[in-house]
C-alpha cells in the first residue's frame, strides 16, 4: 500500500469534519428562529460561513497533497514528531525522540491523562495532583525519590494554600472533604 | 491630564503593583530560561495567579512576566546554545561561542544591558504612538472594525510557521470553537447541547493552558535527552561601561527594527532579531567575527526582539487588536478583569491608560536590577529535570484551570484542548492561529453582524468609508506579500 501522505490524512479529516458540521453539527447543535427576517441575525451564518471555508481549506490541502505527490514531491512522513517552529511553540533541541518505543510511552502517556480526570473527582484537586505529580514523574523515568516525593507533595500544597488560603477560591477535596473549612 | 498622571502614579506607586511587577519580571525570566517553556506558556500559567490582584497589578503583573520571559530565553541560548524561547534563536549565533572562550558573564551582560535598553526605547514607542492610533480609532464603526480585525488576522500568517494553509485550518478551529454559547442577538443555544456550563461559551484560559502547555507535557512522554546538557560556567568577566558604549549604535539601531517590526501584527520577535542581527552585521567593521563570538551580534539580536515586546502592545491598547499571540493571551487577560482595551479606553479610563505606562516603565528598570542580581542564579535554572518540571507544569494547569470559575469543567476543557493541540503538533497545525482567532472570533462575528444589521443585510456596507478601503487593500497587500514570500521560500535554490 503506498504511503499516504500527512496533508493527505488531514484534508480528508477536514472534509468529513466540514461536512458533519454542514448537515448534522450546525443543523442539529444550533437552534435558530422559524422565520428570520434578515440574514444577518440568523444564529447560523457566522458558524455557516466559517464551515465553507474550512471545506475549502480541506479541498486544497487534498489537491495539494495529490498534486505535490504527481510532482514527485515525497510524502512526509507521518506522525513525524518534530513541528514547526512557531511563534508560541516549543520545540527543546535537547530532546530526542525515541521513535517506536516514544509512540508506545506517548500512548501511555494520553491513557495516564485520560485518568485525570475521575482522579481529580475522586480524590480532589489537591491529593489528586500530588497522585497525578508522582505517577508522571515516574512515568517520565525519575528516579530520584527524595525530588519525586519533595515535589509531588510540595508543588500541589503550594498550589492549594495560594488559592484556598490566599485566593479565597474553595479548592474541592473530593474523598478528603472532610478537612474542607 | 494631570490630575489623571498623579491618579495612576498612585495607582501603581503601592508596595503591591511594585512586588507583582518584580515578581513577575522574575517568574519570567526563570520561565523564559528553562528550554521547552516559552513566553507565552508563561504568561498562561501566570495568569490565573493575577485574578486576587487589582487589575493593573494583575495585568502589570503578567507584563512583567512577558519582558522577563524574553530576556529569560537568551541565557539558555548564550550557556547550551538552547535558546530559551524562539525569540532568543539568534542570540545563540554570537553568545555561545563568547561563552565557548571563557566569556559568557560578558555575553549576558550585555544580553541584559541590549535587552533594556531595547524594551525601554520600545516602551517610549508605545508611550508616543498608542494615543495618537487611539485618537484615529475613535472614528471607527462596526464595519470598518470588522474591516480593521480581517486585517488584523493578517496575522495568522506570521504566527503559522512554513504552512500558510494549516496556519488558516488552525485558525478555522479556533473561530468554530468561539461560536460555542449563546447567540448574541437571538440568545439561542449555539453548540450548547444542553450543558448549562457551556452556555456562556469556553472560557479562554482553560483553552489557551491546554493548547500550550498540554501537548509539551504529552509530547514528552516519547522523549528522552539527547545528552547531558553542559552548562559553560559564566566566569569572572563581564562587560563594561566602554563594551557599552561601543555597542550603543547597535543596540539603538536594532531596537529600532525591532519597534517597527513589533508595532506590525504578526511579526514577533524571532524575525525581529534576526533582522537586527543582519543588518548589524552588514554595516560593522568587524563583521568578520559575527557568528564567531561578537558582543556586537549579542547586543543586536537581543535589541532586535526585546524592542518587539512595548510595540506589540500598541495595536492591542489603541485598537484592542493583538499584535502576537502573547498580546492576544494579554488581551484576554484584559477581558478576564473586565476590561476592554481600545480606544474608548483611552477616553474613558486615561488613569488605567497611564498606570499601564508608568508600570511598563518600571518594568525596564525592574528586568535590569533582576537581571543583574540573578544571573549567577539563572544558570542552574537549565539544570532543572524534565521529568519534574512538566507534572509540575500538569499541576499548574490544572489548578490554574479550575481558579477561573471554580469550576472542574474547565479542567475537563483544558484536558480536551490539550488533546486536540497535541493532535494539532503531530499534523504539524500551529496552535498560535487557533488561539488568536478563538479571542477575536466574538469580537468579529460581532462587529459583522452589526454592520450587516445596520447595512440592512447589504454586503457593501463593508467597502462604502474610505478606512475599509485602506483596512481592504491593506489586507489584500498583506496577503500578496505572505504569498509572494511562500512562493519564494518553495522556490529551489540553484546548486552550483
Amino acid at each position: 500500500m503506498p504511503a499516504i501522505s500527512r496533508d493527505l490524512v488531514l484534508g480528508l479529516l477536514l472534509a468529513a469534519y466540514s461536512l458533519f458540521m454542514a448537515f448534522v453539527g450546525i443543523p442539529f447543535g444550533i437552534d435558530s428562529p422559524e422565520e428570520v427576517p434578515n440574514p444577518a441575525l440568523s444564529p447560523r451564518l457566522w458558524p455557516d460561513i466559517i464551515i465553507a471555508i474550512t471545506a475549502f481549506l480541506a479541498a486544497l490541502m487534498i489537491l495539494r497533497a495529490i498534486v505535490g505527490r504527481k510532482n514527485g514531491d515525497g510524502p512526509e512522513p507521518a506522525g513525524s514528531p518534530l513541528p514547526p517552529v512557531e511563534e508560541g511553540g516549543a520545540v527543546d533541541p535537547t530532546m530526542e525522540w525515541q521513535g517506536r518505543t516514544g509512540t508506545i510511552l506517548t500512548l501511555v502517556g494520553v491513557v495516564f491523562l485520560l485518568l485525570t480526570y475521575p482522579v481529580l473527582n475522586v480524590f480532589g484537586l489537591l491529593i489528586g495532583s500530588v497522585i497525578l505529580m508522582a505517577a508522571f514523574s515516574l512515568l517520565y523515568r525519575e528516579r530520584q525519590w527524595s525530588a519525586l516525593i519533595g515535589s509531588a507533595v510540595g508543588i500541589p500544597l503550594v498550589c492549594y494554600l495560594f488559592f484556598e488560603k490566599v485566593a479565597n477560591i474553595p479548592i474541592p477535596m473530593g474523598l478528603m472533604s472532610f478537612l474542607e473549612g | 491630564m494631570f490630575e489623571h498622571l498623579v491618579a495612576a502614579f498612585g495607582l501603581v506607586a503601592t508596595f503591591e503593583t511594585i512586588l507583582a511587577l518584580a515578581v513577575g519580571v522574575a517568574v519570567g525570566v526563570v520561565l523564559g530560561a528553562v528550554p521547552g517553556m516559552t513566553a507565552t506558556m508563561a504568561v498562561g500559567l501566570s495568569l490565573p495567579f493575577t485574578f486576587l490582584l487589582q487589575p493593573v497589578t494583575g495585568i502589570l503583573l503578567l507584563l512583567g512576566v512577558y519582558k522577563g520571559g524574553i530576556y529569560g530565553g537568551s541565557i539558555p541560548a548564550i550557556l547550551i546554545k538552547t535558546p530559551g524561547t524562539p525569540a532568543s534563536s539568534c542570540t545563540v549565533l554570537d553568545g555561545y561561542p563568547m561563552a565557548q572562550k571563557g566569556q559568557a558573564g560578558k555575553a549576558l551582560d550585555m544580553a541584559l544591558y541590549a535587552s533594556c535598553t531595547a524594551d525601554f526605547i520600545s516602551n517610549l514607542s508605545l508611550i508616543l504612538f498608542a494615543a495618537w492610533l487611539a485618537q484615529i480609532a475613535l472614528a471607527f464603526g462596526p464595519p470598518e472594525y470588522f474591516t480593521l480585525i480581517v486585517f488584523s488576522l493578517t496575522i495568522i500568517a506570521g504566527v503559522a510557521g512554513d504552512d500558510l494553509v494549516k496556519g488558516c485550518v488552525s485558525a478555522a478551529l479556533g473561530l468554530i470553537l468561539a461560536t460555542i454559547g449563546l447567540d448574541l442577538i437571538f440568545g439561542t443555544d449555539r453548540f450548547v447541547f444542553g450543558t448549562t456550563s457551556l452556555m456562556s461559551g469556553l472560557n479562554f484560559i482553560p483553552v489557551l493552558i491546554g493548547l500550550f502547555a498540554l501537548p509539551e507535557v504529552i509530547d514528552y512522554f516519547g522523549r528522552k535527552a539527547s545528552a547531558r546538557v553542559k552548562v559553560s560556567s559564566v566566569g569572572g568577566t563581564h562587560a563594561s561601561w566602554a563594551d557599552y558604549k561601543r555597542c550603543l549604535p547597535t543596540i539603538i539601531k536594532s531596537s529600532f527594527i525591532g519597534v517597527l517590526m513589533g508595532a506590525i501584527p504578526g511579526i514577533g520577535g524571532a524575525p525581529s532579531a534576526f533582522l537586527a542581527y543582519s543588518e548589524a552585521r552588514r554595516t560593522a567593521k568587524n563583521r568578520h567575527e559575527f557568528g564567531k563570538g561578537a558582543i556586537e551580534g549579542v547586543a543586536a539580536s537581543e535589541a532586535g526582539n526585546n524592542g518587539v515586546a512595548g510595540a506589540t502592545m500598541i495595536p492591542l491598547l489603541a485598537l484592542g487588536i493583538p499584535g502576537d499571540v502573547i498580546t492576544a493571551v494579554i488581551l484576554g487577560a484584559f477581558m478576564i478583569h473586565g476590561l476592554q482595551p481600545g480606544p474608548v479606553m483611552f477616553q474613558n479610563n486615561l488613569t488605567m491608560i497611564y498606570a499601564l505606562f508608568i508600570g511598563i516603565m518600571a518594568s525596564s528598570v525592574l528586568l535590569f536590577i533582576i537581571g543583574k542580581i540573578g544571573i549567577r542564579l539563572f544558570r542552574r535554572i537549565a539544570d532543572i529535570p524534565k521529568s519534574l518540571m512538566f507534572p509540575m507544569v500538569l499541576v499548574l494547569c490544572i489548578f490554574g484551570s479550575y481558579a477561573i470559575n471554580n469550576s472542574m469543567f474547565d479542567i475537563a476543557v483544558m484536558l480536551a484542548t490539550g488533546f486536540l493541540g497535541y493532535f494539532m503538533l503531530r499534523f504539524g497545525i500551529p496552535a498560535a492561529p487557533f488561539l488568536i482567532a478563538f479571542i477575536l472570533g466574538p469580537i468579529l462575528e460581532n462587529t459583522f453582524r452589526q454592520s450587516l444589521l445596520m447595512g440592512g443585510g447589504d454586503y457593501t456596507i463593508f467597502f462604502r468609508s474610505t478606512i475599509n478601503w485602506i483596512f481592504w487593500a491593506l489586507t489584500v497587500g498583506s496577503l500578496v506579500l505572505i504569498i509572494y514570500q511562500t512562493v519564494i521560500k518553495r522556490r529551489p535554490i540553484p546548486v552550483g
